[in-house]
């Protein structure tokens, strides 16, 4: 069996075999680095929480049961991950001004080049990163439980189930959170655009 | 005022889980089918802007790869030394703390319980309680009054 197909596969009360790790990150590392820094917003914390997330996971490979899948798990890692980090955000904004490294902004609005369409006109471009702006915000807002689903859901376009079976939580809850996370992007999007067309809820 | 649907329906019907009446109602309302376009658009924007904000070169991610084999991978041996180092120092410095810290003194305790027992013993002596030898003390000073004025 190749080495990535075992690494997916639940081995149900085995755990997970050192000599499939190197593949385990291999196949997953761009995902979790991409969910930190959904989470995170800083470039240079995903990148050392995505490499604590895998040593986590190596450390406790013994202890996986394969009741979800190894993507699953990894997940739940860097989420609990990223929760601790916006917790000690102090910290990490003192480590940042003393080793004076600005990366931290690095994604706090997503530049031109990084637009879905950048051969859209000009005016439809500001429109598109105005929106995308009022997300990054509405983001901003949450706790760091319903930014992590809201993350998972609609940057990582996970399921509901899947969210839920990352997060630990019913689907019901994924869904209450979601919903308080549209409404403040709802509110965030009428405050840039008062007289656009949002119907009262 | 016309209801239209909450956020948690617009949740649902952006994650493809709407009941058959929030669908009815998208079909049949305008300012809801707008609006569901537009937060689909954005949200669309949104995983895609992520998605490039993300994106790294494969020197990165091998960087990347070898820093983790590198954390788990050390050498271990190395790493239980340190450990065992670091174990024996605690049980050294521990071993000093008791050696040195000041040992009480014994018979502070002794002289406490010996003077308890003297303590008890006198009280058992007494043949009144202590809380009623005053009235004991004039009881006698009226009797030796008596004494006094009835052999003048």
């Amino acid at each position: 069996m190749a080495p990535q197909a075992r690494a997916g596969r639940a081995q149900a009360n085995e755990g997970l075999a050192h000599e499939d790790f190197e593949e385990i990150v291999r196949a997953h590392q761009q995902r979790i680095q991409r969910v930190l820094l959904g989470l995170v917003r800083d470039a240079d914390a995903a990148g050392t929480l995505t490499q604590e997330c895998f040593l986590r996971a190596y450390r406790s490979r013994k202890s996986f049961r394969g009741e979800s899948s190894v993507g699953t798990w990894l997940v739940r890692i860097a989420v609990n991950l990223a929760a601790d980090h916006l917790r000690n955000r102090r910290n990490a904004f003192w480590r940042r001004l003393f080793a004076g490294a600005t990366s931290g902004d690095a994604v706090a609005a997503p530049a031109a080049d990084q637009l879905p369409d950048p051969g859209a006109s000009p005016e439809r471009q500001l429109v598109a990163r105005e929106q995308l702006q009022a997300v990054w915000s509405a983001v901003d807002t949450l706790s760091p439980q319903q930014r992590a689903v809201f993350v998972l859901r609609f940057a990582e376009e996970m399921t509901l189930e899947e969210v839920a079976r990352a997060m630990s939580l019913e689907v019901g809850t994924v869904k209450a959170h979601l919903a308080r996370a549209l409404g403040a992007l709802r509110n965030k999007l009428k405050e840039n655009a008062p007289h656009a067309g949002t119907p009262d809820r | 005022m016309p209801v239209h649907l909450t956020d948690e329906q617009m949740v649902e019907h952006l994650c493809g889980d709407a009941d058959s009446t929030a669908r009815e109602h998208l079909a049949a309302c305008p300012a809801c089918r707008e609006e569901h376009e537009r937060l689909r658009l954005i949200l669309t924007q949104y995983a895609a802007t992520t998605r490039a904000a993300a994106v790294r070169s494969e020197s990165f991610w091998q960087a990347q790869r070898a820093a983790i084999v590198r954390g788990w991978s050390g050498p271990p041996a190395l790493r239980r030394l340190a450990w065992a180092a670091a174990a024996a120092s605690v049980v050294l410095a521990a071993a000093l703390l008791i050696e040195v810290a000041p040992r009480p003194e014994p018979h502070a305790d002794a002289d406490a319980d010996h003077a308890l027992l003297v303590e008890i013993e006198r009280s058992g002596r007494r043949e009144l309680p202590r809380a009623l030898e005053p009235a004991a003390l004039l009881a006698q000073e009226v009797s030796r009054s008596a004494d006094i004025s009835s052999n003048p």
